[in-house]
């Protein structure tokens, strides 16, 4: 307690305690000083006064927390007492002094102070927040909450409220939850933590709000929530800006664009659903494990990093195309990107750069296609024009104006019915327009009109209306056509050639059916599609029968087989066709037919027609059949009595031998060999006749070679005492053939040796082993053939002369005969020779066949 | 020559032929008989010759039938058939009809003589 004692009017300080000298700041000095001397800081303040009206009145003076400003330590600070002045007075009732006592109470004000600042403060900041606080008691059912906290649950605020009052404000779709999570908060089993989000209704249902409800309950000794208090904001802002937020966050992940946000180092922040879908990013990956780096080129990085960014204005951003890269498939992809910058709100710093892209490589494409449209449209040769819905024309191409002679420069704006004919422009205005509106296309034919010569040019036109795409409202149409005059023209000059070809298809039928053989055609497929006169005049039925496949009903059945392979092989393989069959002829009869056929083909060698001839051979194989017989009747009748001549001769020439009479054996024996001689010409006769008529009959055997050369020179060698005939044989082995006719090819060229050498006496016959054929060589060294002779030796009838000029015996068929043999035996027969030195007759055959 | 007594049977329509192949052939002391009919072969055949010289073309009577016919009697098969033609092409068709041999008309007669003598031997 500070106690001093005032006297007098001065207000002499008489005493002081320590405590009122050290809150003075002052020492002892002071008593018997004047309180307004002592301490004159109390002046100006109201201390002095009221001491004045204590001592003038004699009342006491009561203040609570009465304020004093004094120096200390060279500073004014603020005192707070309670402060007595008790006047003193003396036996008459004056006052001669007044006694001062004082509880420095400062620190409690000052304490109070900042408990009401910082409640203030408190109820500021909560006020500042939308932050209400309630007070709970759970036991028995109270609440005390602020004015904040009555309005968020709307009630005034005055209303006494009851606990259940509040539990009728929360919306009834959270009620359920609320109470919950009072009850797990009040649970002694739990911490007691209470925090929920929630709707309250206002009672009047006018208002409703969301509210985020933290406290805590606390519990006494017993385990029971005692008290449940915390805090109440109001958050339905924030909740309708979450619920843009959301909404504005959908519109964008699901916008067809790509949008992504980087900070300013390039790093991802957030890409939307298109983007990652563009740019190969999974929407499972953290784009932030990413950086926008990873989805350009090397050249188009470098570009953006050192160009790009530092264009991008602070208020409208940039904007052009960047070639991103899909980071899976490494595919670039133009876009159109803008970039804007993103500022921090409140510093103003730029933190990061948004982007939005659309992919242009549709719109390229798109873009191309068109460039490329017009590029054809350009240089078609089709007439191509474009009009607005009265007609003008708005484009046409250049085969377009050069069709109706204007320049295409020139002819913008005009209108069309100037360039069609008078005919076409009623059409056009009366009836193609109609329908053209109607079904939304039109083609026809119309007429141009050339613009400087007058020509009407008639074409083929296609027209197509164009209507505005979003009313649907035609605005101009588009047309196509073709000049026709080249189609008019090609058309005439078709129908002359057709009647052209219609006068030579009937002369050719004139022809076919005037030749004698039968004459047809047939498809690629074999199926006759004409047949001449000639067929009727000896088949059975009507040409029409014949056609296709009919002809084959008059086939011989033996033939039929036969005929149809090599039908159908000539059908497959374009070969020449030729057999011969049997046809049945109008009496039922079957006459043999030579067919031939050959394919007629196109370009490329594909087969377009047969053109066939049947020629009627039945006489002629009669004819055949009849010299067959006549050959064989001739061979035979012609060596009956040569046979008889010969077995004469001999039995007469034994008979002579047998009596001794030599000399008449000795004319025999000659008589003998002209009878082998007369049947050597009659053999080579029929053998050339046999030849030429294809009749010539092979044997084969296989046949040791060296016996039968042996067998021909022993019996070559018995008529010729003259020539000894040598032999060297290389060859040893058999050999397949006609032995007879190889025995006859080697006795002629022997006996031609003997012949054509009078004046030697040797003869060699060699033979050589060829591997797949043997070579037999016969060498005489008789007068030989001149170089320019040698390839007639083998013809028929040929025979050489010699220098002697004497004519050598024979018709001049063996050689002939031999070559023809060793041909049909798939050999070969050749001569070399010196005119003067002799000649080397050789042949060679397969050893096998 | 050797003196033969085999008895030879000619099937020929040639008179000629026929008698100077006999004449030949009794010569060198074969026993010959013949037919100028074809149509008397068989019975002549039946008398079991030691050889015949068949001709082919007999007048209407094919040669090579009767040769068939003499190879598929049981009591005639083994009798040696020599084959006889003008055309030598005929050969093959001869020796497919059963005939032992072939020789083709004109014919040496030393040639014959060989060939009888091969097939009675």
């Amino acid at each position: 307690m500070l106690t001093a004692l005032y006297t007098g009017k001065d207000l002499v300080i008489t005493m002081a305690n320590q405590k009122m000298m050290d809150f003075w700041g002052k020492d002892a000095a002071i008593i018997g000083k004047p309180l307004e001397q002592a301490v004159p800081e109390l002046k100006g303040q109201p201390f002095l006064q009221i001491l004045d009206a204590v001592y003038s009145s004699g009342a006491d003076y009561h203040a609570k927390e009465d304020k004093t400003e004094l120096m200390i330590d060279n500073e004014i600070s603020s005192f707070y007492f309670n402060l007595t002045y008790k006047p003193v007075k003396d036996a008459k009732g004056q006052t001669y002094a007044i006694i001062h006592t004082a509880e420095n109470i400062t620190e409690l004000v000052s304490a109070r102070q900042q408990i009401a600042d910082t409640e203030e403060r408190l109820s500021f900041s909560l006020t500042a927040a939308g932050v209400g606080t309630w007070d709970l008691d759970p036991i028995n059912s109270t609440v005390k909450w602020d004015m904040r906290c009555r309005e968020l649950f709307g009630f005034p605020g005055d209303t006494n409220v009851a606990y259940q009052d509040v539990l009728q404000c929360i919306h009834p779709q959270d009620k359920e939850r609320v109470y919950k999570a009072v009850t797990k908060a009040i649970d002694p089993g739990t911490e007691g933590m209470y925090d929920i989000r929630y709707r309250t209704v206002s009672k009047d249902e006018r208002y409703l709000r969301w509210v985020h409800c933290k406290g805590k309950a606390y519990f006494n000794k017993d385990h029971k929530a005692y008290r449940f208090a915390g805090t109440a904001q109001d958050i339905t802002e924030e909740v309708k800006a979450r619920l843009r937020e959301q909404q504005l966050l959908c519109l964008v992940n699901h916008n067809a664009d790509h949008m992504s946000i980087a900070d300013m180092k390039g790093n991802l922040i957030y890409m939307n659903y298109a983007s990652r879908a563009l740019l190969g990013v999974d929407p499972d990956t953290d784009v932030t494990t990413l950086s926008a780096h990873d989805f350009y080129t090397t050249s188009e990085l470098k570009r953006v990093q050192q160009q790009v960014i530092n264009e991008i204005d602070p208020d409208k951003g940039w904007q052009g195309i960047i070639r991103l890269m899909n980071r899976i498939t490494k595919e670039v992809i133009p876009c159109h990107v803008s970039y804007m910058l993103i500022e921090d709100e409140e510093t103003g710093e730029v933190i990061g750069r948004g982007a939005t892209a659309r992919d242009m490589r549709q719109e390229i494409k798109a873009k191309a296609e068109m460039q490329r449209l017009a590029t054809i449209v350009d240089i078609s040769e089709d007439f191509c024009n474009y009009c607005d819905i009265e007609g003008n024309t708005l484009y046409i191409n250049e085969a377009g104006s050069e069709l109706i002679g204007v320049d295409k420069n020139l002819i913008a704006a005009t209108n069309m019915f100037n360039y069609h004919s008078a005919a076409s422009s009623i059409a056009i205005r009366e009836v193609i327009m109609p329908e053209l509106l109607a079904n939304g296309k039109w083609s026809g034919t119309l007429e141009l009109l050339h613009q400087n010569t007058g020509e009407i040019i008639p074409i083929h036109k296609q027209l197509f209306i164009i209507r505005e795409e979003l009313t649907d409202k035609p605005i101009a149409f588009a047309g196509i056509a073709r000049d026709l005059r080249p189609e008019i023209n090609a058309r005439k000059a078709m129908d002359y050639k057709n009647a052209q070809l219609h006068i030579a298809v009937r002369e050719l039928e004139f022809l076919a059916n005037s030749v004698p053989a039968v004459v047809w055609t047939s498809k690629p497929d074999g199926k006759l599609d004409f047949i001449n006169q000639r067929w009727y005049e000896k088949a059975p039925g009507t040409i029409e029968d014949a056609l296709g496949t009919g002809w084959s009903s008059t086939l011989h059945p033996e033939d039929e087989q036969r005929a149809w392979l090599s039908w159908k092989e000539s059908l497959t393989t374009g070969r020449p066709f030729s057999i011969e069959f049997r046809l049945r002829d109008k009496q039922g009869n079957y006459r043999w037919w030579l067919v031939q056929a050959l394919a007629l083909t196109d370009e490329n060698g594909c087969i377009i027609k047969w053109y066939g001839t049947n020629i009627d051979i039945n006489d002629q194989k009669e004819l055949e059949r009849q010299k067959d017989n006549f050959l064989g009747v001739a061979s035979h009748e012609l060596k009956t009595p040569v046979t008889s001549i010969k077995a004469y001769v001999q039995v007469m020439e034994m008979m002579f031998r047998k009596g001794g009479d030599l000399k008449n054996a000795e004319l025999l024996a000659k008589m003998d060999k002209q009878v082998n001689r007369l049947n050597n010409l009659i053999a080579d006769l029929l053998d050339v006749t046999k030849i030429n008529s294809g009749r010539l009959q092979f044997d084969e055997t296989l046949f040791n070679f060296n016996d039968t050369i042996e067998e021909v020179i022993e019996e070559v060698q018995r008529t010729s005492g003259k020539h000894a005939i040598r032999k060297q044989l290389n060859f040893k082995g058999e050999i397949t053939g006609d032995k007879e006719r190889i025995c006859q090819v080697i006795t002629n060229l022997l006996t031609n040796a003997i012949k054509y050498s009078p004046d030697a006496n040797r003869i060699i016959v060699y033979t050589e082993d060829h591997g797949n054929e043997v070579q037999l060589c016969v060498q005489d060294f008789g007068i030989g053939i001149s170089r320019d002779l040698q390839d007639k030796v083998f013809e028929q009838f040929y025979r050489v002369s010699g220098t002697k000029e004497h004519t050598f015996p024979g018709l001049g068929l063996g050689l002939y005969i031999s070559s023809e043999i060793v041909k049909h035996l798939r050999g070969r027969i050749w001569v070399n020779s010196v005119q003067g030195k002799g000649s080397t007759f050789c042949f060679a055959l397969p050893i096998k066949n | 020559m050797e003196l033969r007594t085999k008895k030879i049977f000619i099937a020929d329509d040639d008179e000629a032929i026929v008698d100077a192949t006999s004449m030949m052939l009794e010569m060198v002391g074969y026993e010959v008989s013949y037919t100028l009919n074809g149509a008397n072969i068989q019975s002549a055949i039946s008398k079991k010759p030691d050889l015949v010289l068949l001709d082919i073309w007999m007048s209407g009577i094919d040669g090579r039938d009767v040769c068939k016919a003499i190879k598929a009697n049981p009591q005639t098969k083994d009798i040696p058939v020599l084959m006889l033609s003008a055309s030598r092409d005929i050969r093959e068709s001869a020796l497919e009809s059963g005939a032992d041999d072939f020789l083709a008309k004109p014919f040496d007669m030393n040639v014959l003589l060989n060939k009888i003598d091969v097939l009675l031997n």
